[in-house]
């Protein structure tokens, strides 16, 4: 991290949490980090419920339509040899007794009563000639047998041997339906038709004993092939009457099993039509009623996926906040420990000052040193008149010196001033002279050759003075290190657009190794392995970003380097 | 008696003129040097007691000078007189024979005695070099 990202952590604004103030950018990388491990932990988790409980409804439709399939097939089944055995006991009066016999009204009645023993719920009979007039009737039931040649299960039993009627109420009020058989009469070649007229409720005794295995909400009932009920429907309503749920009860399809849309609800239409009669068998369900076992652990499927993500939201919120706490806790650290670094570099570029100026002072001050001591022995060790022109010249070698301590305090004075960061109007030619004023006189004795380049049109730049002759302290000192006694240092600067001034530091040292080069602004890299800290041009990269500038270097072995700081003439407002 | 023969070394001329002024009041054989190249030539030609010797000059500095001195003359005591003073400094020039490290400004009483001394170690030195030289020669005899 740079010190300007350490510095941003420390000025962003947020809010108060438990009394401390967390960063704004802090709460957004939170919810960043809960919506991304959310989305991350939830989805696969979300899909997967979704995808099993598709592919579990279309399992359980299948199963669904193989059940409803085999039972309205049973069911079938059974009601024609329900009807069948109607059949055969009609038929088999028809033949114990003749026609003329049938025909008498009195015969009939007896013959009712034994059949009744035979034909449960026979309510009536009647006898019709091969014309389709009606010769004689008994029992109840007669209007189901009037004008018997217009009706339908008249004609069957005419074509077909036997025919079997709808369900219709009578005038009693019950149901019933009429099974007709044909009998041949051999003394003339034509025939006769014997109807019985059975109660309804035989239909609706025969459904009840049927062992359906259906549940509690799917309805069962013999329907005409209009749809009209001809037993009563469980869920309610009555014969005769349209289905209470308004199915569309259409018989019309191929097959025995489809889907209907009541409601939205995928509802489940079975039907199959009993063969050589009006009725059919119509079942009405859904999957969740044929198949209530199975749904059970489908939807336990979406139990165990709100209780997931009950939990993944817990793990992800207690994760993200740890996270963030940690995070801001290691920035905390790091933006201490960074401005601790910089720090110390303050006090080493300090330390270093100071030894310079050591020098400096001590050197004038050993000139007033000895010229005071030489007035002390004039006055003192000769007997000699004083000399007025050797006395002049003293004073003037002292006044010199005490301009020379001077110059230096003052210059020191200037630089400790900057050291609060403070925005000004620098003129960065005079700011390069005031860094060179430290180190001119000791290049001096290594016979370094320092060069400026600078134009005097350069416009002053707005920015931080202490910073930058840190800045340029730091990379002068390393450009005078790199040189051997004699080397050159060449400044030059140029107005590299309205708002940006360019200065390049040119030595012409040994030169960076290119492994070295990418790794020179790193925090405690050096190759000055007795003296070095490691931290001058790290903190310059650091210095130079926070002023809104930005450095580079170039470095060629044996040629030597180039560093090139670009700098905004108006410094860029800080967040 | 012989007088004490020294040698000034330090860019600082005003500096050397002025201390050389003052030695010589206390009659002191001086002679001056702006740079460690001509210290080494006066020293050749005035064959010095004791050096007095700048830490930082431009060219050849204080401690190659020391280095080159005591490699032609081990015997000559050089003292190290400087406004750099660094304790790190200061071990090395002793390291390397000089007789002892002073840093400016530099009262002469505290100067003064300590030239004094160095020439005498070095007349100490000489002698016990011409007493072993004697002894063996009597010792071959």
């Amino acid at each position: 991290m740079t010190a300007e990202s350490a510095d941003n952590v420390s000025n962003s604004t947020g809010k108060e949490v438990a009394g401390k103030k967390v960063p704004a950018r802090y709460q957004r990388l939170w919810i960043y980090a809960v919506l991304f491990t959310a989305m991350v932990s939830l989805v696969p988790v979300v899909i997967l419920t979704l995808v099993n409980a598709y592919q579990y409804d279309r399992m359980i439709e299948a199963e669904t339509f193989s059940f409803v399939g085999r039972l309205v097939s049973d069911a079938r089944r059974s009601f024609e040899e329900f009807l069948q055995r109607h059949q055969d006991t009609l038929a088999k009066v028809a033949g114990e007794y003749s026609y003329a016999q049938l025909r008498d009204p009195e015969e009939l009645d007896r013959v009712l009563i034994q059949a009744s023993e035979s034909l449960d719920g026979l309510t009536g009979l009647a006898v019709i000639d091969a014309d389709g007039t009606r010769q004689s009737h008994a029992g109840r039931g007669e209007e189901e047998t009037r004008e018997p040649g217009r009706r339908q299960w008249f004609t069957d039993a005419e074509l077909r041997g036997a025919g079997i009627s709808e369900v219709t109420r009578g005038e009693d009020g019950t149901g019933r339906f009429t099974v007709a058989v044909r009998r041949d009469r051999w003394e003339d070649g034509r025939f006769f038709v014997l109807a019985a007229t059975i109660d309804a409720e035989m239909l609706a005794e025969h459904l009840a004993s049927l062992d359906l295995e259906l549940g509690p909400s799917a309805d069962v009932f013999l329907a005409n092939r209009d749809g009209l009920p001809q037993t009563r429907p469980r869920l309610g309503g009555d014969i005769l009457q349209r289905h209470p749920t308004g199915a569309p009860l259409d018989f019309s399809a191929a097959k025995d099993v489809e889907i209907t849309d009541q409601s939205g609800d995928a509802d489940i239409l079975g039907y199959a039509r009993i063969d050589d009669s009006p009725l059919v068998f119509v079942v009405l369900t859904s999957p969740k009623d044929v198949m209530e076992d199975r749904i059970y652990p489908r939807n336990h499927s979406f139990w165990i996926l709100g209780v997931s993500a009950v939990f993944l939201l817990a793990s992800t919120l207690w994760f993200a906040t740890n996270l963030l706490r940690r995070i801001h806790g290691a920035d905390e650290q790091l933006a201490e420990v960074l401005h601790n670094v910089e720090y110390t570099n303050r006090m080493a570029s300090i330390g270093r000052l100071a030894a310079g100026v050591a020098h400096e002072i001590n050197n004038p001050l050993s000139i007033i040193e000895e010229n005071a001591g030489l007035l002390t022995d004039l006055l003192t060790l000769t007997d000699a008149p004083p000399d007025r022109e050797r006395f002049l010249a003293i004073a003037d070698s002292v006044r010199n010196s005490v301009t020379r301590c001077a110059a230096i305090t003052h210059g020191l004075l200037g630089f400790a001033k900057t050291m609060e960061p403070t925005t000004t109007p620098i003129d960065l030619r005079a700011l390069i002279e005031e860094v060179l004023n430290f180190e001119r006189r000791l290049a001096g004795y290594r016979n370094l050759n320092i060069t400026t380049d600078i134009p005097k049109t350069l416009p002053a730049i707005e920015s931080d003075r202490g910073q930058l002759q840190q800045v340029f302290l730091n990379i002068l000192t390393n450009a005078f290190d790199a040189v051997d006694d004699g080397g050159r240092v060449d400044i030059s600067m140029e107005l590299r657009d309205e708002n940006t001034i360019t200065v390049m530091i040119t030595d012409n040292g040994h030169g960076i190794p290119e492994k070295n080069l990418k790794r020179i602004f790193e925090p405690f890299f050096t190759t000055k392995l007795e003296y070095g800290t490691g931290l001058g041009l790290s903190i310059t990269y650091g210095l130079v970003v926070k002023l809104g500038g930005h450095i580079n270097v170039q470095s060629e072995i044996g040629k030597g380097s180039t560093f090139t700081v670009r700098l905004p003439v108006k410094r860029p407002t800080q967040d | 008696m012989t007088k004490l023969r020294v040698l000034l070394v330090d860019d600082e001329k005003e500096f050397v003129t002025t201390l050389a002024d003052r030695l010589r009041m206390r009659d002191l054989n001086v002679c001056i040097a702006h740079n460690g190249e001509e210290a080494l030539s006066v020293a050749e030609a005035e064959n010095p007691d004791v050096v007095v010797l700048d830490r930082k000059m431009p060219g050849l500095g204080g401690m190659e000078t020391l280095k080159l001195l005591k490699k032609s003359w081990p015997d000559l005591e050089v003292i190290i007189l400087t406004g750099h003073g660094g304790q790190k400094d200061e071990k090395v020039a002793l390291d390397l024979g000089a007789f002892d490290y002073l840093r400016k400004p530099a009262d002469l009483h505290e100067l003064l005695p300590r030239l004094k001394m160095a020439s005498k170690q070095r007349w100490e030195k000489r002698k016990a070099a011409m007493d072993s030289s004697t002894g063996k020669q009597k010792d071959n005899q």
